[in-house]
């Protein structure tokens, strides 16, 4: 990375070339003011606290230190009496109309204005108003709480609504001292991702959850990681009095969790961790006596369910028994699970549960691992293509990086769907495909031959399509992002795009590049907002080139030229796979096939954490009754869901938030998820439950009991994970798993294009492609794939006000 | 949404520009012509007519003074208040119409045909005092001037 | 005195006819501007005129004119600033309403040598029946052929559009005009870059208040030289100025650079209304610094001059004040202006402009209290110099200047001092 040398306050020092002067300092120590300056957001330069004196070059005013790129030779000075007394001048202007109420603020404790004004204000009042510009509090939406008299103007919100969402529902109106946070209405239709608050530097955005529920210093903050999508998001868990109270990105200090999101969370990560202490909660073991499961003691359940096993392995063999999890548990469950079929039931079954439509990963991964792109790589990637799937809805911070690679780096979104997404509006160009059809863009990238055929049967123009081939093969990086639409051969032979479209060299990449900037830069600049923005709306990316999000560092760039984001269902799918919780691993069913098989082959089930009845699409009762067929069901839950209802026991398990252990998102980097509070009522980990249940089956894994053993052991037992521990991953965050690179030559190429050939012809080419505008409020999607969870949300409830047992999330309007 | 004339007009006005969104101002003076105010379905109308989103329309009404999303009288009297009409009576005649028509400043007639309104220098300082009555401008006024001015409205 | 602007405005508006406009002139610098002239010879040729921007801050129009890019990618505007919103200010509305085919000539010249093909007039949305004028105007150069495509046969094409703006005098600065003719908020943009080399819609812009365009024409016809020799060395040509206040006869007064302000007040104004004692003068618009009775004694008016008596010859509107005026009155007067037009931006400004004015409203009801007087001066230090654009400094400037130079009139608001001024009298 080149660095340039300058001089602050005297003192020689070096900072990244193009960075902003407020970020250089910073790096350096040299901490300056700020309410508008957001690493993540477009400069502003509207709040004059950043403001430097600037020797060299020579400038006679004062400058903003936040719109600054800094320059070799640079000689600046930022504490000086003419300086400190700007400073203290903004904080006293900003003062002199709000209403100074912290006593009653939310915000007290955590919040910028007052750290500011402690840190760089004076102790004095000049502005003695009774009159400050008085506005009604009022709740804008069913989470955001505005209190308008403290805002400082300072827009973060509206820029993170903006630049980060692309959902513009909350906006600036009126103007002068008499300007407000807003929107047209009064009220705010949007996805609910509530950044805006996290970014407010002071309390005029307020979580209407948390509203008078916590004074930040008596919140303990722990960094973990979302249980949710497969983004794999980090959270900041604010606990007071061992109860879950909030989940937040940043806390008001400008304090992150960390992670891989930096300021990013969405509306489910952030406002339903109150889940976990649902009144619903099972909080102690529970054993069926007839119509009724009545409480029970640990040692009687865990021993009667010993019992039982044993004698059903002893009676009908241990291939009769399955294990079935969800794949929302941690890796550690999932191991410890597989280990307890392999080695104390004996029975090849063990699978997570996958749902009908999840995405293929069995053929993703069938010749090794191709390269996986983390949000860095997304976010610093020369051309993104889609396909199916609508991570807007899905995995909103995958969305938020392709947002952020588009608007900042000027990537070339492309996009082949049948589902409608809201990234079409970022896109380079974007195709909106016949459903089901989405296997023929791969055919037609991989043998232009055949482009003009897949094209007809995708119901595309063949001329978008050779456009999208061309800027795949003209790009230097490209990131393959594919959902849920994409399987079998097609996904199998992804791999092949590396050899098939390998750019002709790094300098015509480069040059397609600069090509396709100085196109950007040849169109109008203030392209209507509804319509495609282009390259960036702001006018200082022409001087400064923005830094990436994570400061200093140099663009995170794959080896391979194609990298690849499978959109992994849930927060662990991948990590459970590879934990051996995958069907045909040691020829096993599948968790649908185990359900198909009861009161057959299958006399038992163990199920832990999965709803199966509730998954089970439509035909629930179906699945009720196979599970009546079963001789015995047992059932790790932490809610008495419908199949732990029918269940001969059921075994009270902990939650994200009371577990400890590892999860592998869907850039394949393992996270440490960490315990933010004890246990609720009785309920124990997953992993500990079977552990128990093993050691009284007669075999003990010799974990003592201890969570570190049981990772010890996977880090022995399985090569990716060689030389990891937990420590280094609580300190290090999100690391990347090193899988063996797949192996091209193991891909029978004729086999593979005929059967891909064979997925095309299948394709019903009488289907008429979906032009239907996106219209669904961004987010609904993902509400209601965790719905048997979020339902137990009592913050959520605002949003989902009718919501019924099991019925899905109502899907709100997102606004025009 | 806006009688045919205008929507033609409208769609000329368009033709001016390379993106649409330009024409927001000349769009809001259209509704504004046609209702008095801009309306909330005229801040939807447009968004939709220029390809914007609600918000991005609201936040340019609420910028500038000359759009209203208030009701307003059939007459507004602007009375300039800035330094050059202010220095040769401004004030007075302000407060002339205010005892003539019993309202405020700020408030609109009864009958909803008059609103008086104080208004920043309306570039006409070599003429003051100046009364801005919608886009016809009176130069010089007096108050016998602004009397028969009013009277005539009526 | 040569006048160079303002020779058809006796005409009173009949030059809005595109033929008496050539009748008397007209429409003869543009064929020659195309025929015998390179683009760049007109921008030398603005240069050796020694034109400085009429719009407020004197920028030398030449060198604007040379900063923008040849090679462009996007498409090159020329813009108009119409705006005309600083108080104390009403030239750019006659030059536009008595004679607008001067302005459109001069703005399809400039479009010529920047190599523009598209202009707007951003007009102040109250100046509505001018917007009328121009629109009329601009239809005719259209239908004789001095606009659209191929102009008088010499392959340049340009378009000229009107737009109106709607109530905001933060859109006469260059760049939040620029956001508001993109159809957004009026908020200034940050600068570098800077217009001419990224403006509207990205493309290299060229803002010109309407005299600045207006005066084009007749350099092209007689010469920068020529234009340059009217006024003063640094300062070329003429000005119009705009007189307004406490004068017999106020209004627009073409002179040349270097005219002595007393002169304009007594001659061409006809000196003060009622005999009365001259108190104070601003010279340039609203915005700038004020002058006492004895600063304006021996003032000429052109940048120079007016910048070595401690203000700015701004956008020339000069407002007059007798000795009946309270200069608190006026300055508060001023500061209700600022306050209100403050787009809200940025801090300074916003908060300032407000708190100001607090401090204002106590003392008009002589209820300021020890120290407001010097707080005012504060906060207005604390607004100079720091404010994202200049309109910061305009509003602070005009109550720095009267404060140090009509004190007294401040202190009499000072609740203590009547006190004070009681208990002596008794
Ligand atoms: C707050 C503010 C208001 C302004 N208002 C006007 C205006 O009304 N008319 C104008 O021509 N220039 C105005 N200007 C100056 C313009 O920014 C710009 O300098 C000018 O249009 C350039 O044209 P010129 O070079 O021909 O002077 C204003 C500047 C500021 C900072
Ligand atoms: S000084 Fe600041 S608030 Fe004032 S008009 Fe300029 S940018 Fe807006
Ligand atoms: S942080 Fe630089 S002006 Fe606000």
């Amino acid at each position: 990375m080149e660095t340039v040398k300058l001089t602050i306050n005297g003192q020689e020092m070096t900072a990244p070339k193009g960075e902003l002067l407020i970020e250089a300092c910073e790096m350096n120590g040299v901490y300056l003011p700020r309410f508008c300056h957001h690493r993540g957001l477009t400069p502003q330069a509207s709040c004059r606290m950043c403001v430097v004196r600037v020797d060299n070059p020579k400038i006679p005013k004062l400058q903003t230190a936040c719109t600054m790129p800094v320059t070799d030779g640079m000689v600046v000075t930022t504490e000086s009496p003419e300086v400190e007394e700007t400073r203290a001048a903004m904080i006293e202007f900003l003062l002199s109309n709000h209403p100074v109420d912290c006593p009653v603020c939310d915000r007290a404790g955590e919040c910028e204005l007052q750290d500011q004004t402690y840190g760089f204000g004076e102790d004095r009042v000049r502005s003695q108003f009774d009159d400050k510009e008085n506005y009604l509090e009022r709740q804008i939406s069913p989470f955001i709480y505005n209190d308008p008299q403290r805002c400082v103007t300072c827009k973060r919100c509206t820029r993170v609504c903006e630049e980060w969402m692309d959902e513009n529902a909350i906006t600036t109106i009126n103007r002068g001292s008499a300007t407000l946070i807003g929107s047209f209405g009064g009220w705010v239709e949007c996805s609910d991702c509530g950044n805006c608050v996290d970014v407010c530097p002071t309390g005029t955005l307020l979580h209407v959850p948390y509203k008078y529920v916590a004074r930040p210093w008596d919140l303990k903050q722990t960094p973990t990681v979302c249980n949710f999508c497969s983004d794999g998001c980090s959270i900041l868990a604010g606990t007071r009095s061992e109860k879950l109270i909030r989940a937040v990105a940043r806390d008001g200090r400008g304090r992150t969790a960390g992670g891989i999101n930096h300021d990013f969370l969405c509306a489910l990560g952030r406002y339903t961790v109150d889940f976990v202490h649902s009144k619903e909660r099972v909080d102690r073991p529970m054993i069926r006596r007839g119509e009724h499961l009545v409480p029970t003691t640990w040692d009687d359940a865990l021993s009667f369910v010993a019992k039982k096993l044993s004698d059903i392995k002893a009676e009908k063999g241990g291939q009769s028994i399955g294990v079935i999890s969800a794949a929302r548990l941690l890796n550690e469950d999932q191991f410890v699970l597989r280990k307890f079929a392999d080695e104390v039931l004996q029975t090849p079954h063990a699978e997570h549960y996958h749902d009908d439509d999840e995405v293929d990963l069995t053929s993703f991964y069938r010749y090794g691992s191709p390269t996986i792109a983390t949000q860095e790589h997304i976010q610093n990637a020369d051309a993104i293509l889609l396909i199916g799937s609508d991570p807007n809805e899905e995995n909103p911070l995958t969305a938020f990086s392709i947002r952020w690679a588009v608007r900042q780096k000027a990537a070339r979104l492309l996009v082949v769907n049948s589902v409608a997404s809201r990234l079409e509006r970022q896109a380079n160009i974007a195709v909106r495909v016949r459903e089901g059809s989405e296997a023929a863009i791969i055919q037609a990238l991989l043998d232009e031959a055949k482009l003009a055929d897949a094209a007809d049967a995708m119901g595309a123009n063949a001329d978008d399509i050779r456009a999208i081939r061309k800027v795949v093969h003209e790009s230097g990086k490209v990131v393959v992002i594919f959902g849920d639409e994409l399987s079998g051969a097609a996904v199998e032979a992804l791999p092949l795009l590396e050899e098939v479209l390998a750019s002709p060299s790094a300098e015509a990449a480069e040059a397609a590049k600069k090509a396709y900037i100085d196109s950007l830069q040849r169109q109008v600049r203030s392209s209507n907002s509804t319509q495609k923005p282009s390259i960036n709306e702001n006018p200082y990316t022409y001087i400064v080139e923005h830094p990436t999000l994570e400061v200093g560092a140099s663009p995170a760039r794959t080896e391979t030229k194609f990298s690849f984001v499978p959109l992994a269902r849930y927060s662990n799918t991948l990590g459970s796979g590879m934990m051996g919780m995958a069907s045909g691993y040691k020829g096993g069913m599948s968790a649908q096939a185990m359900l198909n098989a009861a009161g057959g082959g299958i006399k038992a089930l163990l199920i832990a954490g999965e709803d199966v009845v509730f998954k089970a699409n439509g035909d629930a009762s179906l699945v009720k009754s196979q599970l009546d067929k079963l001789d015995f069901l047992v059932v790790q839950e932490m809610f008495l869901t419908e199949t732990a209802q029918l269940a001969d026991v059921v075994l009270p398990v902990t939650s994200f938030a009371e577990s400890q252990g590892t999860q592998v998102n869907n850039g394949s980097q393992i996270q440490f998820v960490r315990r933010t509070i004890p246990p609720v009522g009785q309920a124990r980990p997953d992993w500990m439950v079977v552990n128990q249940l093993a050691k009284l089956m007669g075999v003990d894994f010799g974990y003592q009991g201890q969570l570190k053993n049981v990772f010890k052991d996977i880090t022995e037992t399985l090569p990716e994970f060689a030389g990891l521990s937990h420590n280094q991953l609580a300190n290090e965050g999100a690391t990347p798993i090193k899988f063996a690179a797949s192996d091209l030559s193991k891909i029978n190429r004729a086999e593979l294009a005929e059967r891909l050939a064979g997925q095309v012809a299948k394709i019903n080419r009488a289907v008429a492609v979906d032009h239907a505008p996106l219209t669904a409020k961004a987010g609904s999607r993902l509400h209601q794939r965790y719905v048997q969870i979020t339902r137990r949300s009592e913050m959520l409830t605002p949003s989902l006000p009718q919501v019924a047992e099991g019925e899905p999330a109502k899907v709100l309007m997102f606004p025009a | 949404m806006f009688t045919q004339a205008n929507e033609t007009k409208l769609d000329e006005i368009i033709t001016h520009y390379p993106v649409k969104r330009s024409a927001v101002l000349p769009a809001l003076y259209i509704a504004q012509e046609e209702h008095g105010y801009v309306t909330d379905d005229d801040v939807k109308y447009i968004a939709q007519r220029l390809d914007m989103r609600v918000n991005e329309v609201e936040e340019v009404v609420t910028f500038y003074t000359m759009y209203s999303r208030k009701p307003v009288g059939k007459y507004k009297l602007q009375v300039c208040r800035t330094l050059s009409c202010a220095l040769l009576g401004a004030e007075k005649i302000a407060e002339h119409i205010e005892h003539k028509l019993h309202i405020g400043m700020g408030e609109t007639t009864a009958d909803g045909k008059f609103t008086l309104m104080e208004v920043e220098c309306l570039g006409f300082c070599d003429l003051a005092p100046c009364l801005q009555v919608n886009f016809d401008y009176h130069e010089k006024v007096t108050t016998d001037s602004v009397d028969q001015l009013i009277d005539g409205l009526k | 005195m040569t006048k160079v602007l303002t020779n058809r405005f006796h005409l009173k508006g009949q030059a809005c006819d595109i033929d008496v406009y050539k009748q008397t002139g007209g429409y003869q610098a543009l064929p020659k501007a195309l025929k015998e002239f390179q683009p760049d010879q007109i921008i030398e040729e603005v240069k050796k005129s020694a034109l400085r921007g009429r719009g407020g801050a004197g920028f030398p129009t030449g060198m604007k004119w040379s900063f923008v890019p040849k090679e462009s990618k996007r498409p090159k505007y020329v813009v108009c600033n119409a705006d005309e919103s600083e108080p104390g200010t009403g030239k750019d509305r006659d030059l536009m309403r008595y004679d607008p085919h001067q302005l459109i000539e001069g703005m399809i010249i400039a479009g010529f040598a920047l190599g523009s093909n598209t202009s707007y007039i951003y007009i102040r949305g109250e100046y509505w029946f001018i917007k009328e004028i121009l629109e009329k105007a601009i239809a005719q150069a259209y239908a004789q052929g001095y606009l659209g495509k191929n102009i008088l046969g010499s392959g340049f094409d340009h378009e000229m559009y009107v737009h109106p703006g709607a109530g905001a005098y933060i859109c006469g600065e260059e760049t939040a005009l620029l956001e508001s003719l993109e159809g957004k908020r009026g908020h200034p943009r940050l600068k570098p870059p800077f217009p001419a080399v990224v403006g509207l819609y990205g493309g290299p812009t060229v803002v010109n208040n309407v005299e600045t365009l207006a005066v084009v024409p007749h350099i092209i016809m007689n010469g920068g030289e020529w234009y340059k020799s009217l006024g003063t060395e640094k300062s070329g040509g003429t000005k119009l100025f705009t007189v307004s206040g406490h004068v017999n006869n106020p209004g627009n007064f073409e002179v040349p650079m270097g005219y002595p302000l007393m002169s304009l007040i007594n001659n061409e104004c006809g000196g003060i209304s009622g005999g009365r004692k001259l108190k104070a003068v601003i010279p340039g618009g609203s915005s700038v610094p004020i002058l006492t009775a004895e600063e304006c004694q021996n003032i000429t008016m052109d940048y120079e001059s007016v910048a070595a008596a401690g203000s700015m010859l701004g956008s020339g509107g000069v407002i007059v004040m007798d000795e009946t005026a309270d200069i608190f009155e006026s300055t508060m007067n001023l500061t209700h202006f600022y306050k209100h037009e403050s787009c809200g931006w940025c801090t300074p400004c916003r908060e300032g402009t407000r708190w100001l004015y607090k401090v204002f409203e106590r003392m008009k009801r002589y209820e300021g209290r020890p120290g407001d007087v010097e707080l005012l001066y504060d906060l207005a230090d604390k607004i100079l110099g720091k404010s994202f654009c200049a309109l910061g400094d305009a509003a602070a400037m005009p109550v720095q200047s009267a404060i140090k130079k009509f004190r007294e009139d401040f202190d009499r608001r000072i609740k203590h001092n009547l006190i004070q001024i009681a208990k002596a009298a008794d």
